[in-house]
């Protein structure tokens, strides 16, 4: 019975802290966190500017590990393992959403998009991503430089190259954060579809309102802790 | 990633790195151009010296007299076991119809001439002419040119006249030292009225033997001839790489700077090229390339552009020196067949291997502190090039590793560990000096001026890449000055004009008999003409202090050619006037029994001679011994009459002699010798003017090229000056751009930078200088024997241009945010 559950998460986080250690001073950014979140689960974190939502999707991303506690992601204690696996299965199974799009620089939409699945050896990455680049309406926009591409164009580039590789996971953060209110919308809508459709599980920071609402669950952050 | 995606991701990359590949290329290009000549150049010209060696001396080996005949019995003897040509060779004038005349050396050669190699001449036939025809000469080009001569005209050698039938273009046998002056062929038959045995004609006796087989030997009768010398095809080989070998550790000096120069440019242009990928090898990292991913990358990338660079590099000097081949080793008689040799390539390959291993792979380590987590906060961490101690001891094992490899692949293995001794010793100081300067900067405090406050905090946080700038630029900058100063010293030497006392000729040869006709003469061509006449003797050192002066001296000694050969020595009742007397006395006129020398100081003190030591002489068969008076200060470059051995006259007047005589004229363009050389024809002459524009004109030619190849490693240097200082420039564009945003004017910007260089820089130019002319005055003084001099103009021109390309390169790599677009920084956050 408990394995069985088990089997359902994705992530659990145990009893984690996470310190920075500024001048001597210890700040404590995030402080006792423990959730569960199942597979094709939709969770919005929210909270207040310096809450601490950047810190814990670090965490659980891999690329920070907490100063206690433990993550397990699909069982496996990403605070334990090495750097290489850890960065192994983010580029399996996690797809990284940033405020700042961040596409790579002098790579078009369709480039950027298969680069994933290149990495991952998928076959027939070309075909795959003209597919997801005409489902997102950016088809036209394919042989473009990010330098060329609006701001919710290249977010919505930014989701393709994220869900391109069929990730367990997308952690997202503030994805709409730089976008006007169309354009939130649309990539509100992308995402959450995409997690539907493929049945991957989404964990977004957000501010939000709307993009909250889409979501199957909240968890609220106030001063690095969680607020019930 | 498997192998083809990756190596389709490896491709793509390169492409896009195109334009930023090409400029690091050139540099790396260019150095090891240089580098690779120099290697193709000592393989190959060593090889064909050793191969040439056997023609330049005309035969297998040669013996060789001064002043008389080989015994005709023992000649007998030898041609049993051997093809034997005789050579006499002798220095005498000879004179057009038109009155022109000139100094030559002319070769008296038999039937047999020449054994091994060949003597071009021009028309073909005319050899053979000049061996069945009587009083026929071949005569060079410059001669036929300067004299103003065509075929069948008369010339006349003293007072023969000779029939010109051809031109000389190259002889095979010219004894390991390319001939300066000019010459010509006479035959035996044609020798028997001319009179060569004065001091003057220089007169030398060759016989150039060809064994009629393999294992014939010398008869064991040559050691009853004292004074014959043998000659083997590598003495000659010897003599001439030794001349040649100086000049290659100078290129390759040249080469290890342009390698080491364009290995810190490397490092630069990665570094900045990773400064500028920060964010693009973040985003790589969050999809889930790891850092040894994508520093295989750019290792891989590196790697190819280096491999590439080296062939490239390789190819192209075998193609340039083949070209420098037909217009400029002409003259040394050598051909150098260059190919493509896998064993030289590999060289090129191993150091271009090396400078990746000692300059690049410490800077892309540093992708390893490029986080991922910089996406989230958004903001550049900047890089600092901070080594580890694992890195800092990779770089030492292989800077050793170059420097030992090129020590021992260089014809000058210490000379080299020295260069690269102080190339070390000035890296740490510049090194230190950075430190310093940092240090210094944490202490100014409480400054008001926004310039002074923000340049200084610029100069704090960027402080690890302001040391390699540092260091770079102080390298370079000493470097580029000393290799200035240098070349503005040698061009002085060689431009410096005749001491205003020198003589305009020397003539020699003159007998006691001649002495009053030849006074007259010269009164004729000018009443007020400055002559000297001294009596000369010809004699060869046979002990000193009883021991073979081959014992006490090493052929490497720069005075070594004292003891070597004849030396000519006169006598004088007084010391002369130019050379002041140093150590010993003078000596007193009533001694007139012991023979007693004056020696010149420096040759003295190279031989560790004393006043009182003795020394032996064979002078004309006799030994004599004599016992050593004083020291002179003997000043060869004066130009006017100076002996190594000066006898007393006493003595030394009872010995048959000859006389020399310095003559200076009024005016030396209106001279006419064609009088006097028609009543003396037997003696010789050497115009200075023409001695010393032949030697200058030849210098000449070595300089040109040595500042051509100092120029291009100078240009090197700039390059990557410039691209260091751009690195700054291109850290800076997002702080730049914030100070735009505040309100900073385009010219507030500009001064900021130019402010913030001039004090990084300005310590430099200085230290640098102050280095380059203290190395430079220890070098030249040391190692040109030439009295240092300094030019402030040379430096001057050096930090004004260097200044140039500092604006010119601030300014370029700047453009971006001093002209900036808002539109882009909304665009792209
Ligand atoms: N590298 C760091 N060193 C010290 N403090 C940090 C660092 N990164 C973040 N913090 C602090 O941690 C707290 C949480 O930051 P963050 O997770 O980015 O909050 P949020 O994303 O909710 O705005 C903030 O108070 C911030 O100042
Ligand atoms: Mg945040």
């Amino acid at each position: 019975m408990n394995k069985r559950l088990e089997m359902k998460n994705l992530y659990k986080l145990d009893n984690i802290h996470l310190n920075y250690h500024v001048n001597g001073n210890d700040i404590k950014v995030l402080k006792n966190i423990n959730f569960v979140i199942n597979k094709n689960e939709r969770v919005a974190i929210i909270g207040e500017s310096g809450s601490g939502k950047t810190s814990l999707l670090m965490l659980m991303s891999g690329l920070e590990k907490p100063t206690t506690g433990s993550i397990f992601f699909n069982n496996e204690n990403l605070s334990k393992i090495s750097e290489e696996k850890v960065t192994q299965i983010r580029r399996k199974k996690i797809g990284l959403i940033f405020q700042q799009f961040y596409l790579l620089p002098n790579y078009t939409s369709l480039e950027n998009v298969m680069f994933p699945m290149q990495i991952n050896n998928i076959k027939n990455e070309k075909k795959k991503a003209n597919l997801i680049l005409s489902d997102i309406g950016l088809a036209h926009r394919k042989n473009n430089l990010p330098s060329e591409l609006s701001g919710g164009e290249q977010q919505r580039v930014a989701i393709a190259r994220a869900i391109s590789f069929n990730p367990e996971v997308i952690l997202a953060d503030e994805p709409t954060g730089n976008l006007d209110e169309k354009n939130t919308e649309l990539v509100s809508d992308l995402l959450i579809n995409y997690s539907f459709k493929k049945k991957i599980s989404l964990i977004l920071v957000t501010h939000n309102m709307g993009l909250v609402k889409k979501c199957d669950r909240v968890i609220k952050l106030f001063d690095g802790s969680i607020k019930v | 990633m498997n192998f083809p995606k990756y190596f389709q991701f490896f491709i793509k990359e390169l492409n896009k790195n195109r334009s930023k590949i090409t400029k690091v290329f050139f540099t790396i290009f260019v150095s090891l151009l240089i580098f690779s000549s120099v290697v193709i150049l000592e393989n190959n010209i060593e090889g064909e010296i050793k191969n040439n060696s056997r023609v330049l001396l005309g035969g297998d080996l040669e013996l060789s007299t001064k002043n008389e005949a080989l015994d005709l019995n023992f000649l007998n003897e030898l041609k049993e076991n051997f093809l034997i040509t005789e050579v006499i060779e002798f220095s005498s004038i000879i004179r057009a119809e038109n009155e022109k005349n000139k100094a030559t050396r002319i070769k008296v050669i038999d039937n047999f001439y020449p054994l091994v190699g060949r003597a071009i001449v021009e028309p073909p036939g005319s050899l053979k002419t000049l061996k069945t025809k009587p009083n026929t000469i071949l005569i060079d080009k410059t001669s036929q040119k300067n004299l103003g001569l065509k075929l069948g005209e008369i010339i006349k050698l003293q007072n023969t006249p000779f029939e010109v039938i051809g031109v000389i273009k190259s002889l095979p046998d010219i004894g390991g030292f390319f001939v300066f002056g000019d010459q010509a062929l006479i035959h035996k038959s044609s020798f028997r009225d001319l009179k060569i045995n004065n001091l003057g004609s220089f007169v030398g006796f060759k016989y150039k033997l060809v064994k009629a087989d393999n294992n014939k030997k010398l008869p064991s009768s040559i050691s009853k001839y004292k004074n014959l010398e043998i000659k083997y095809p590598e003495d000659v080989s010897q003599n001439l790489k030794k001349a040649i070998e100086n000049f290659i550790y100078f290129l390759s000096i040249i080469s290890a700077s342009a390698i080491i120069i364009s290995g810190i440019g490397l490092k630069n242009a990665l570094f900045s090229f990773l400064s500028n990928n920060q964010l693009k090898i973040a985003i790589l990292k969050s999809l889930g390339l790891s850092s040894q991913n994508i520093k295989a990358l750019y290792y891989s990338q590196t790697l190819l552009v280096l491999i590439f660079c080296s062939l490239c590099a390789y190819i192209s000097s075998l193609v340039l020196i083949s070209f420098i081949d037909q217009s400029l080793l002409n003259f040394l008689k050598i051909e150098l067949k260059v190919k493509f040799r896998i064993y030289e390539y590999l060289i090129i390959q191993f150091f271009s291997i090396l400078i990746f291993f000692m300059f690049s792979k410490p800077v892309l380590d540093v992708i390893d502190q490029i986080k991922v987590a910089d996406l989230f906060r958004n903001f550049d961490t900047h890089l600092n090039l901070n080594y580890s101690r694992r890195s800092i001891l990779e770089i030492s094992t292989l800077v050793l590793i170059f420097i030992f490899s090129f020590c021992i692949l260089n014809v000058k293995p210490q000379q080299t560990a020295i260069f690269f001794l102080f190339f070390i010793v000035i890296s740490f100081f510049y090194f230190f000096l950075s430190k310093f300067y940092i240090v210094i900067l944490n202490k100014i405090k409480n400054v008001k001026n926004i310039f002074f406050k923000i340049g200084i905090k610029n100069l704090r946080v960027y402080s690890s890449l302001n040391s390699t700038i540092i260091m770079t630029m102080g390298v370079g900058m000493t470097v580029l000055f000393f290799l200035g100063i240098l070349s503005s010293n040698i061009n002085k030497e060689l431009n410096s004009s005749i001491p205003e006392n020198a003589p305009h000729y020397f003539f020699l040869g003159i007998q006691k008999n001649e002495i009053n006709l030849f006074s007259q003469q010269i009164r004729q061509i000018d009443f007020q003409a400055k002559q000297i006449i001294v009596p000369m003797i010809s004699a060869r050192i046979e002990t000193i202090n009883n021991k073979k002066p081959k014992e006490i001296i090493d052929e490497k000694n720069k005075s070594f050619w004292f003891i070597n050969g004849e030396r000519r020595i006169s006598w004088s009742k007084e010391p002369p006037s130019n050379n002041p007397l140093v150590k010993g006395n003078w000596w007193n006129s009533d001694q007139s029994n012991t023979l007693e020398l004056s020696l010149d100081h420096k040759v003295a003190n190279d031989l560790k001679l004393e006043i009182g030591d003795s020394i032996t002489f064979n002078i004309y068969g006799n030994s004599v011994s004599g016992i050593i008076k004083n020291f002179r200060k003997v000043d060869y470059r004066d130009l006017n009459i100076n002996f190594a051995i000066l006898f007393n006259p006493e003595y030394a007047s009872k010995i048959p002699h000859e006389f020399m005589s310095t003559v200076k004229f009024k005016n030396d363009d209106a001279v006419n010798l064609g009088n006097l050389l028609k009543k003396l024809p037997a003696i010789n002459y050497i115009k200075l003017s023409d001695y010393i524009k032949k030697t200058k004109n030849f210098l000449n030619k070595l300089l040109i090229v040595s500042i051509l190849i100092s120029g291009l490693v100078i240009l090197i240097g700039f390059i990557v000056i410039s691209n260091a200082v751009s690195v700054i420039g291109n850290l800076k564009v997002y702080q730049n751009l914030v100070l735009r945003i505040l309100g900073f004017e385009k010219s507030n910007i500009m001064k900021l930078i130019i402010f913030e260089s001039l004090i990084l820089f300005l310590p430099v130019i200085i230290s640098s200088l102050l280095i380059s002319i203290t190395f430079s005055y220890f070098f030249i003084s040391s190692f040109f024997n030439i009295d240092w001099y300094f030019n402030f103009s040379v430096p001057l021109i050096i930090s004004i241009f260097f200044l140039f390309v500092l604006v010119v390169t601030l300014l370029l790599s700047n453009r971006k945010y001093i002209n900036f677009n808002a539109y882009s920084l909304l665009k792209n956050g």
